[in-house]
């Protein structure tokens, strides 16, 4: 009898377990990506991943993309994307460049690129709801507006990139990269999870009808939205700045896709809703970051990196962007 | 908030399990190899295939390993990503073949006490900067750093040929700040010729940029009744495609570049489209791992140079088809094979300071690799 209740015990928490994982896939597999990655890499890099040059390097890394994956949640929690957002990068990243060459003052540059990104999440948020397009398309017009002025202003320096040498030492500090992720974290945290903001952005996510029949003005809440991001991608664009003291006619190009890819790696449904997190962008970029770093480490042909990179996100994607209906998960 | 500090405690744990692992297997694989970090412009072709082939030669007699990484031609942050991902890969010295976010670069090697080099780079806008940092070496260009004397050869030629409407193309000053040298003096030379010459050759008078991306097709109506082009670019990858494809391949093409591709190379000789070839020989690249090895061993030449310098390298120049058929049967940049190379392992372990090489016989080695010396081989 004790024997045949312990048996149904088990058989209970294995369900109740199966339950769990099978409600929580992308929950766990971003989870289990990143553990994953950790061992994984550990093993074939000869533990060189966890040398104290190589966690600083990581470091590096790890806070552009957290920064900007952090702001990138409000948007993509309302099941939008931004695809200028590199493009945007780097002519911020120029645009402080020449105010500091100009006047000599960081502050003063960041302060314009900090307008100009309120201004460009304004135009994403209010044009695409105005002209009732797609947000991706207001941010692929973006995209190509400051792709063509990044270009210009390289090439009218009549070189392939544009330096200044201020010294940006105190940005490249281990405790200042720790200390930006930690304040842009909480900041989102508290905004996404405590705030209108972040209650108002999943809910577009989740049925952006029922959303506005509920009162809520889901435009005004998506401008916010975009600049909140905005904010982010000026902040990320200092750290981004502060590496080389430089930037040239590609600089940030990746980043749009790159971001999107971190925040699908940390199980970020691509409809938004109510299951977007924090430690999507948190966990997905770190993972991102540490795939690019550990299969060099490993001695991953070149050539082959973005083969394995397409493979683990396409594992990821199909693990954590499909639930059981076969429908995206919200 | 017990799930939360649940999800701590766990990341911890791994975290410090992955650090314990990481710090024994670090210690278990400790190899007594030297490795070397190369980043090159491009991650594959006829070039990176010769290199790889002649450094994997190598490795044996100097008992030193090598890892490759592609750079940015347009991005700093990039190539300081990659040297950061060969430092963290163990690399005791690095070979760029780049000049681009050099300040960031040597700033980081100095933090990591890795030695730098470059290969087939002038290192133009950065030399000065750093030729007298401890942990730069040297660097070794793509062929002269003068581009006066190819100038002239390819005037003397079109000269000789009879050519009369000739065409000039080159890459951005900014890139290559040399190719004014070359347009210069070939200008110069027709110049020259012009003043006594009954039949005058028109040069183009505004030599057209190519910003890395192929000839425009509308070139050869802004430019018509060309007899011949002289293109200072990659004119094989950049010009020759657009002259195949408007059929211009009448004009004739004095090019710098070289490719494998039968296609092209079966135009190439008298009669045909191409005049030209040249390419730098990957051996030159034993400049800058005979200059790393001798730092990274803590030796150096009697005759070292008080500061890094730029070297010139010898460049292999086809004019015929005799030329070509050479360098298609014997120059490892046609085979990929190391036995094919102009220095064999032996000989680059000689150079080594501590096998009493000296920096005179090393600078020869990489100038002493012409058309004639393969021919010699």
């Amino acid at each position: 009898m004790e024997e045949i209740k312990n048996e149904s015990k088990i058989k209970k928490a294995f369900s109740a377990c199966k339950a769990y994982v099978r409600n929580h896939v992308s929950d766990v597999a971003s989870y289990a990506g990143l553990v994953l990655c950790l061992i994984v890499f550990t093993i074939t890099s000869n533990g060189r991943l966890w040398s104290n040059y190589n966690i600083s390097v990581l470091l590096e890394s790890v806070c552009v993309y957290m920064i900007v994956a952090l702001g990138a949640l409000f948007v993509y929690s309302m099941g939008y994307m931004d695809i200028s957002v590199g493009a945007q990068m780097g002519v911020y990243c120029l645009l402080m460049i020449f105010i500091i060459k100009a006047t000599g003052s960081l502050l003063l540059g960041f302060i314009v690129v900090l307008a100009l990104t309120l201004v460009c999440g304004a135009f994403n948020g209010a044009v695409a709801v105005w002209l009732k397009l797609p947000s991706i398309v207001t941010s692929l017009f973006l995209m190509f507006l400051f792709g063509g002025i990044q270009y210009l202003m390289v090439e009218n320096t009549g070189s392939s990139t544009v330096s200044t040498d201020y010294d940006f030492s105190l940005f490249l500090e281990p405790w200042m990269m720790v200390l930006g992720i930690v304040i842009v974290a909480v900041i989102v945290f508290y905004l996404f999870n405590y705030t209108k903001l972040g209650k108002y952005t999943r809910g577009i996510g989740a049925n952006e009808l029922t959303t506005s029949q509920c009162g809520v003005n889901t435009t005004k809440w998506k401008v916010i939205a975009y600049m909140a991001f905005g904010v982010c991608v000026a902040v990320g664009a200092l750290f981004l700045l502060a590496r080389t003291g430089s930037a040239g006619k590609t600089t940030a190009n990746s980043y749009a896709m790159d971001i999107m890819l971190s925040l699908i790696l940390g199980g970020m449904p691509l409809s938004g809703g109510m299951k977007s997190k924090v430690r999507c962008a948190l966990i997905g970029s770190f993972t991102y970051a540490l795939l690019s770093n550990g299969l060099v480490l490993s001695g991953v042909d070149m050539t082959l990196v973005y083969f394995i990179k397409a493979f683990v996100f396409m594992i990821v994607v199909i693990l954590s962007c499909r639930d059981r209906s076969g429908l995206l998960p919200r | 908030m017990k799930k939360l500090f649940k999800k701590i405690v766990l990341f911890v744990t791994v975290f410090a399990m992955c650090i314990g692992i990481g710090a024994s297997l670090s210690a278990c694989n400790s190899s007594d190899k030297t490795l070397i970090g190369i980043g090159l412009y491009q991650d594959s072709g006829p070039a990176v295939t010769a290199t790889k082939a002649y450094l994997d030669g190598l490795k044996e007699e100097l008992n030193c390993d090598f890892k490759y990484v592609t750079l940015s031609q347009t991005d700093e942050a990039t190539n300081k990503t990659r040297v950061q991902e060969l430092i963290s890969a163990g690399c005791k010295g690095i070979i760029l073949t780049m000049d681009l976010g050099m300040s960031a670069i040597i700033a980081e090697c100095e933090k990591a006490d890795v030695y730098l080099a470059g290969y087939l780079s002038d290192y133009e806008t950065t030399l000065d900067s750093i030729k007298d940092n401890d942990h730069f070496v040297g660097t070794v260009v793509d062929g002269a750093y003068n581009g006066t004397a190819w100038g002239e050869h390819i005037a003397e030629r079109v000269i000789n040929e009879g050519y009369k409407n000739i065409g000039m193309i080159k890459f951005p000053a900014f890139a290559f700040p040399h190719q004014i040298e070359m347009d210069t003096a070939f200008r110069a030379k027709i110049e020259e010729y012009n003043a006594t010459a009954t039949e005058k050759i028109t040069v183009q008078a505004t030599t057209t940029e190519l910003n890395f991306s192929p000839l425009d097709a509308a070139y050869f109506s802004e430019n018509p009744n060309l007899d011949a082009i002289f293109a200072m670019c990659a004119g094989v990858d950049f010009v020759y495609p657009t002259m195949v494809a408007q059929e211009k391949t009448n004009i004739k093409l004095y090019t710098a570049g070289f490719t494998t591709s039968e296609s092209t190379l079966s135009d190439f000789g008298e009669g045909k489209c191409i005049q030209e070839l040249v390419f730098s020989n990957v051996e030159a690249v034993t400049y800058p791992v005979v200059m790393l090895l001798n730092k990274i061993n803590g030796t150096e030449f009697s005759d070292n140079p008080a500061q890094a310098e730029r070297v010139d390298s010898s460049q292999i120049i086809i004019e015929n088809t005799a030329d070509l058929q050479l360098v298609q049967t014997k120059s490892i940049y046609c085979t990929g094979k190391a036995e094919d190379a102009f220095l064999t392992a032996s000989q680059v372990k000689a150079l080594l300071a501590e096998n009493g090489g000296t920096y005179a016989k090393l600078v020869e080695a990489v100038q002493s690799m012409t058309i004639e010396d393969l021919e010699a081989l």
